[in-house]
């Protein structure tokens, strides 16, 4: 009977993203969020008629509402999958059985952040899927731009996801983390965002700024730059396509490396 | 002689106190050391350091000659471990954490799932092996936590306080445990609290206090450094002045002290023969001895000597 051979760092990388997604599972996370893509769906569907509106006249400006949903799915998939992820090894005691084992504390953070992005990927492609299905039957037409604005969105989710594991490796705790993650982009980073504006400052490298592309990416006429409303009292920028995908790229390079980099460095006390 | 386990001047500086100073020790194959000393000794830093938990602040330690701080991967591959009450991902069963951290370890198939019986049964789990550990007791997850490190049998256990959470019946199995893993020729490293449990198991003994290694020898060893021993005799009636003065006559006998009417206690140096000899001798002398056997034990007078003060 063949006993234990020294595991290759890609079969424990496997073995780590299978049994983090069985855990998605079971914590009812992912059926949790999928839920919430469900009813977001059929709120999107069945209230303007519930309400005797009639749908929007245009596919581009019935999908560009429904997207404006897409961010808040975004950081809801980052928090419920990434910003406990690395934290709740030390803070739940589980550090203590597994990394014992010779396996990589790398190999089990890239396992880890493999699984949240499968299911989260997962759950927005559901959600684009949905729309895909919705408005190819209720406007006879499905655009590419909504493909651009998928892999934009997935491009999003892995910066957010990436910022939510830095988070999770520095923080003490899970709820601590989870708050911060979910604070962090829902107000924090928006906030700073406005105030800029507000001083004239354009945010490209603000991740949360580079996100609005998801929905503005639907709109062929789309020009970025500044643009003013109510006489030019007020005024605000809108991002360029390319440089917030890149500013995506650096978000979700840089902090995962720092995550990492952090997850390996913390010890195991307490 | 193969070093299994090594340790050179290792330290451990938590915000400039330290938790572990400078602590060589070389542990051969096939030996159970106990390592112990009082709360906050630098047991369980010495451990999580040796189960790549923890990095030192210098020093070196390696199991089977690989350096488990730069290479901690093949350093554990041999090493089975259970540090502090460790908890499970409360949403896997044990069977599931136990195929998750054996194919972490590249179990093959059939003998993982034939291991995964053997511990599960070993620790009289086996009613619960489909039961999420989310609702497991201390006790249980402790099991586990013994279970899950004979999972691969280790040639190396280290084990920080295995008992710890167990009930007495608990304590009793992981005890006989040990002793048939000692059987099996592997090296276990245990801390523990309790200094009968490391004096019945294990055939050496460490003892740190405040981070330092203060006796590292054989446990057969710790009498000869002891000197005399305390003796407990307890007879079915008082004994009587002569006989009581026969007693204090005898060869290697001191300090005789009747505690009780029929409970007496002495101080005592030789061998076991000798011991023997007295026994029959005041048996010869009319006593009526229910019980005559040591009062307190070796190590525990080792330790109270060397750390009880402090």
């Amino acid at each position: 009977m063949p006993k234990s051979m020294m595991p290759s760092d890609f079969e424990q990388y496997i073995t780590v993203v299978r049994y983090e997604l069985l855990g998605y599972l079971r914590k009812k996370r992912l059926w949790a969020i999928i839920a919430i893509v469900f009813m977001v769906f059929f709120l999107a569907f069945l209230l303007p008629p519930a309400l005797g509106h009639d749908y929007p006249a245009a596919f581009r400006d019935y999908s560009q509402g429904y997207l404006g949903f897409v961010g808040i799915l975004v950081l809801l998939c980052a928090t419920f999958f990434g910003s406990d992820a690395l934290v709740t090894e030390f803070q739940q005691k589980t550090g203590f059985v597994v990394f014992p084992n010779p396996v990589r504390r790398l190999v089990i953070g890239l396992g880890k952040f493999s699984a949240s992005m499968i299911a989260s990927v997962f759950v927005i492609s559901i959600y684009y899927g949905l729309i895909a299905l919705f408005v190819g039957g209720l406007y006879k037409e499905v655009n590419v731009e909504l493909v651009y604005s998928f892999l934009i969105a997935i491009m999003y989710l892995s910066a957010v996801v990436g910022v939510a594991y830095f988070i999770s490796s520095v923080m003490k705790g899970t709820v601590g983390s989870t708050l911060l993650t979910f604070f962090l982009f829902l107000l924090i980073l928006p906030m700073v965002g406005g105030a800029l504006m507000l001083a004239d400052v354009e945010p490209w490298f603000l991740v949360t700024h580079g996100g609005d592309a998801i929905t503005h990416v639907m709109d062929p006429g789309y020009t970025p730059g500044k643009e003013c409303i109510m006489g030019g009292s007020m005024c605000f920028f809108l991002p360029d396509i390319y440089v917030s995908v890149a500013v995506m790229a650096v978000y979700l390079i840089v902090f995962l490396i720092l995550a990492f980099f952090m997850f390996n460095r913390r010890e195991m006390v307490g | 002689m193969r070093e299994v386990i090594k340790t050179v001047g290792l330290t451990k500086m938590y915000n400039g106190f330290p938790a572990l100073e400078k602590l060589t020790l070389t542990i051969g194959p096939d030996v159970c050391v106990g390592f112990i000393g009082p709360n906050g000794a630098g047991k369980t830093t010495a451990i999580k350091i040796l189960t790549s938990l923890i990095r030192s602040t210098s020093g070196e330690a390696y199991i089977d000659g690989i350096d488990i701080q730069r290479e901690p991967k093949r350093a554990l591959m041999d090493v089975g471990s259970v540090v502090e009450i460790p908890e499970f991902y409360p949403f896997l069963t044990p069977i599931e954490t136990l195929t998750y951290l054996g194919k972490l370890r590249g179990m093959g198939k059939d003998y993982l799932n034939a291991r995964i019986k053997e511990v599960l049964d070993t620790l009289r789990l086996e009613e619960w092996t489909g039961t999420m550990i989310g609702k497991f007791s201390k006790g249980m997850k402790q099991r586990l936590a013994i279970a899950q490190a004979l999972l691969h049998e280790p040639i190396v256990l280290i084990l920080d306080e295995p008992t710890s959470g167990l009930d007495p019946r608990g304590m009793v199995e992981v005890r006989e445990i040990i002793q048939e893993l000692k059987k099996e020729k592997r090296t276990i490293f245990m801390s523990s609290h309790l200094l009968y449990e490391a004096q019945e198991v294990c055939d050496y003994v460490a003892m740190v206090d405040k981070g330092r290694l203060l006796y590292y020898d054989k446990v057969d060893n710790i009498g000869k450094l002891m000197g005399p021993r305390r003796l407990e005799m307890r007879t079915a009636k008082p004994l009587t002045e002569p006989q009581l003065n026969f007693l204090r006559g005898c060869d290697g006998v001191t300090d005789v002290e009747l505690v009780q009417p029929m409970v007496i206690n002495m101080r005592f140096e030789g061998s076991d023969e000798k011991r023997a000899d007295i026994l029959s001798s005041i048996i010869g002398e009319g006593a009526l001895v229910v019980s005559f056997k040591a009062s307190g034990m070796e190590l525990e007078d080792l330790y109270m000597r060397m750390i009880g003060g402090s």
